[in-house]
């Protein structure tokens, strides 16, 4: 299997298989695009991703490289959000920060296998939970004003589920 | 959180229920702007009601337009007036809309007023491709040739009979481009009881079928067909399905109350074309190997199923060929009358588990009611159960268990939210479940019959415990939930055997503790109820099953019939 060199923001090599790395789209399409090498020594710079979270996107990628293609979103199908596999869900049992921070790098990457995933985890966060506990689970703060408030919740009164 | 761009953070909302958008949507202004992305609003209808007032059909038609909203749903609440005004609001978003839904408007509107919104849809909204039609408007409108021909210029227009009722069809030379029937259950009485209506003249229950295939050359959806015509054989009842020029069922119930002969084979071919999600099939006699083979292959063709129902006798190789051929089945419930002892049972489920390893299965639950000997291979053939499973039930009346089913079920099925395991005779096998247990970190429900002790087992999400067994039960079992459960919010007991008052005293101490830490209810079976209530009358906890109530009017029921037979509800159903 030729290999090809990722290069972190914090400028850590990563060594990685092509058919690995090539679940990024972004890394797929760099490769055919600017035509780069497989034997190429110079590595590909990835200044968006720090050495850390490469590293567990790399880690994604190769338990998932035998994957079929994802299917293409059909947006009146409902969305699930229980159906992650056993190695997603342990994969993405990290702090919010890291599961934001992979979220960012899948998006950037554009790996989508692994952005529904932590998407979902992050879905999964927020079922089911008040605006209240949804601020507090994720420390934000509400910048409202209650006409505002009241606007929306208005709106919210006019539409439904099909 | 701060650190996503919205166009991620709407990336999330996609995987969110309407409901739970809407909580959202008052977090904070990021999130609210993250909710204005029209790919999130493909399933999302505009809800506007025909007597709202002109200031609020202002705000929905601005609300509408920043968004692509396609869909509008009308509704009338009874005791509100429409008075015309609003047409003049509904120009400013008439373009917008190309579905139009009248389904909720039958419940209060008059004719009059069915007839005027309907010519009002026409004069309002140019562009509407598509309307779905209430049945009782059309009734409504027939005649007015105005509306009619409105009508006939909807490229999809669609005619929805709501709740089953099923209206003579009459003449109002419309082309409809298909018919949804929401729910529509056939039943033998369903002529006698729509007899005093008198909309038929049909002889057989049947026929009313027959009169809308023969009146309408449309597409026929049934969202819910549920037929139970004892009377009727699987494949005339089939046949008239048929005769649709073309009939898709989502969901299809049928109670069989004779034997399918061998003749019949080919309605399962058929059944098989109705392109199910749902199906149902109750029978109460042997099902021989011939009708499974025909079974299985109508499953086998139906693509879409997630789910199966069925009570009957029907052999095991069947059940287990399903799952290998049906990739989205989520939920198998099979009721085991009887079972098959020359069948072999083993490899089946063994092939399709290693088939798709990507297997949706989530709910599991497979009861034998009648005592037989066949426990073992049946119970063996699980020996590979799928990763996705979340709920599995097993409640057999044999004590020849293969223990393994414990081990394997804790290794493959790690994720099981809900758990019911029961055996009516001696069990000998709490080791194993306790290994089992002690694998399903998870979960959220857990029914044990007989019961088994809880020491070193840890369920942090445990939300509901049901216990029960023909033996004494308290209080250590009592003491030891209050310690091991501390997030449990139901408990439910139901008890055989004597206990002496030292016993009782020290379960209510128990049960005090497990109040005092959150226990929401406690749910007794009668007995149980009547003894720890007199000792207990403060315990606002205890509430009695209402299974309890349901029992014993099935046995009123049966000892009217009857009277010299004693029956006696035993604590195990509970």
């Amino acid at each position: 299997m030729p290999n090809i060199k990722l290069q972190s923001s914090d400028g850590e090599v990563f060594d990685v298989d092509v058919d690995v790395a090539k679940q990024s789209i972004t890394i797929k399409t760099m490769l055919e695009d600017l035509g780069m090498d497989e034997d190429d020594d110079e590595a590909i710079p990835l200044p968006n991703v720090n050495s850390a979270i490469l590293g567990k996107v790399l880690e994604w990628c190769q338990f998932h490289k035998d994957d079929p293609p994802p299917p293409e979103d059909e947006e009146n199908r409902e969305k699930r959000t229980d159906d992650l596999c056993g190695f997603d869900i342990d994969f993405l049992k990290v702090d919010q920060g890291t599961l934001f921070e992979l979220i960012l790098a899948a998006n950037y990457l554009d790996i989508k296998g692994l952005l529904d995933a932590s998407c979902k985890t992050v879905a999964n966060m927020i079922k089911g939970k008040t605006p209240e506990e949804i601020r507090k689970t994720f420390n934000i703060k509400n910048d409202f004003t209650p006409a505002e408030e009241e606007q929306v919740r208005k709106e919210n009164s006019w539409c439904e589920e099909k | 959180m701060e650190t996503l761009p919205i166009e991620v953070i709407s990336h999330i909302m996609r995987f969110l229920r309407l409901e739970d958008r809407k909580r959202c949507s008052l977090v904070c202004r990021r999130f609210y702007s993250s909710l204005q992305d029209p790919v999130l609003y493909s399933r999302i209808c505009c809800r506007l009601g025909i007597y709202d007032s002109p200031q609020r059909y202002m705000e929905v038609s601005k609300f509408v337009h920043r968004r692509s909203i396609r869909e509008l749903h009308l509704f009338a609440q009874p005791g509100e007036f429409w008075d015309g005004r609003e047409t003049s609001f509904w120009v400013h978003i008439s373009d917008k809309f190309t579905v139009i839904d009248t389904l909720h408007l039958n419940e209060s509107a008059s004719k009059e007023l069915q007839a005027k919104i309907i010519s009002n849809i026409a004069t309002s909204f140019p562009s509407v491709k598509t309307i779905k039609l209430n049945s009782l408007i059309l009734y409504n409108v027939r005649g007015n040739e105005r509306i009619l021909s409105f009508l006939r210029k909807i490229p999809r227009l669609i005619l929805v009979f709501n709740d089953g009722l099923l209206l003579r069809p009459y003449r109002v030379n419309l082309t409809f481009h298909s018919i949804v029937i929401k729910g529509f259950e056939l039943t033998d009485d369903y002529i006698s009881r729509r007899h005093k209506t008198s909309y038929f003249g049909l002889r057989t229950p049947l026929s009313v079928l027959t009169s809308f295939s023969s009146n309408f050359d449309c597409p026929f959806h049934f969202e819910e067909l549920r037929v139970s015509l004892p009377n009727f054989k699987l494949s005339e009842i089939v046949a008239e399905l048929c005769k649709f020029e073309q009939v898709t069922i989502k969901h299809l119930k049928v109670d069989l109350s004779s034997n399918v002969t061998e003749d019949e084979s080919l309605c399962f071919y058929q059944i098989s074309e109705f392109g199910l999600d749902r199906l149902r099939l109750y029978s109460p006699f042997h099902i021989h190997s011939w009708f499974s083979g025909q079974f299985l292959f109508t499953i086998v063709q139906c693509e879409k199923l997630e789910l199966i129902r069925c009570f009957g006798k029907f052999d095991q190789v069947t059940l287990f060929e399903i799952f290998s051929y049906c990739p989205l089945i989520e939920s198998v419930d099979i009721g085991l009358s009887n079972a098959c002892p020359d069948l072999l049972y083993g490899p089946w489920i063994e092939v399709k588990f290693r088939k798709s390893p990507k297997s949706r299965l989530r709910q599991l639950r497979l009861q034998n009611t009648i005592e037989c000997d066949v426990g073992m291979p049946f119970l063996e053939s699980l020996c590979l159960l799928p990763f996705s499973l979340r709920e599995f039930k097993l409640w057999v009346h044999t004590e020849l268990i293969d223990p393994a089913i414990f081990i394997n079920l804790g290794d493959c099925c790690p994720n099981i939210r809900s758990l019911t395991i029961k055996f009516s005779h001696g069990f000998r096998h709490s080791e194993l479940l306790q290994y089992l247990l002690s694998k399903l970190g998870n979960l959220e429900y857990l029914s044990l019959s007989p019961f088994i002790t809880f020491t070193n087992l840890s369920f942090p999400h445990l939300k509901t415990l049901m216990l029960s067994q023909e033996g004494p039960l308290f209080p250590d079992a009592l003491t030891e939930i209050a310690h091991s459960f501390p997030g449990l919010k139901c408990l439910f007991l139901a008890y055989g055997g004597n206990v002496c008052n030292q016993d009782l005293r020290s379960a209510l101490v128990a049960l005090k503790d497990l109040e005092e830490l959150g226990l929401g209810e406690v749910i007794l079976d009668e007995r149980t109820f009547d003894i720890l209530s007199q000792f207990a009358p403060s315990l606002r906890l205890l509430k009695l099953s209402r299974k309890v109530d349901y029992f014993k009017r099935l046995v009123r029921k049966y000892q009217d019939k009857h009277p010299n037979v004693l029956v006696q509800i035993s604590s195990f159903w509970l």
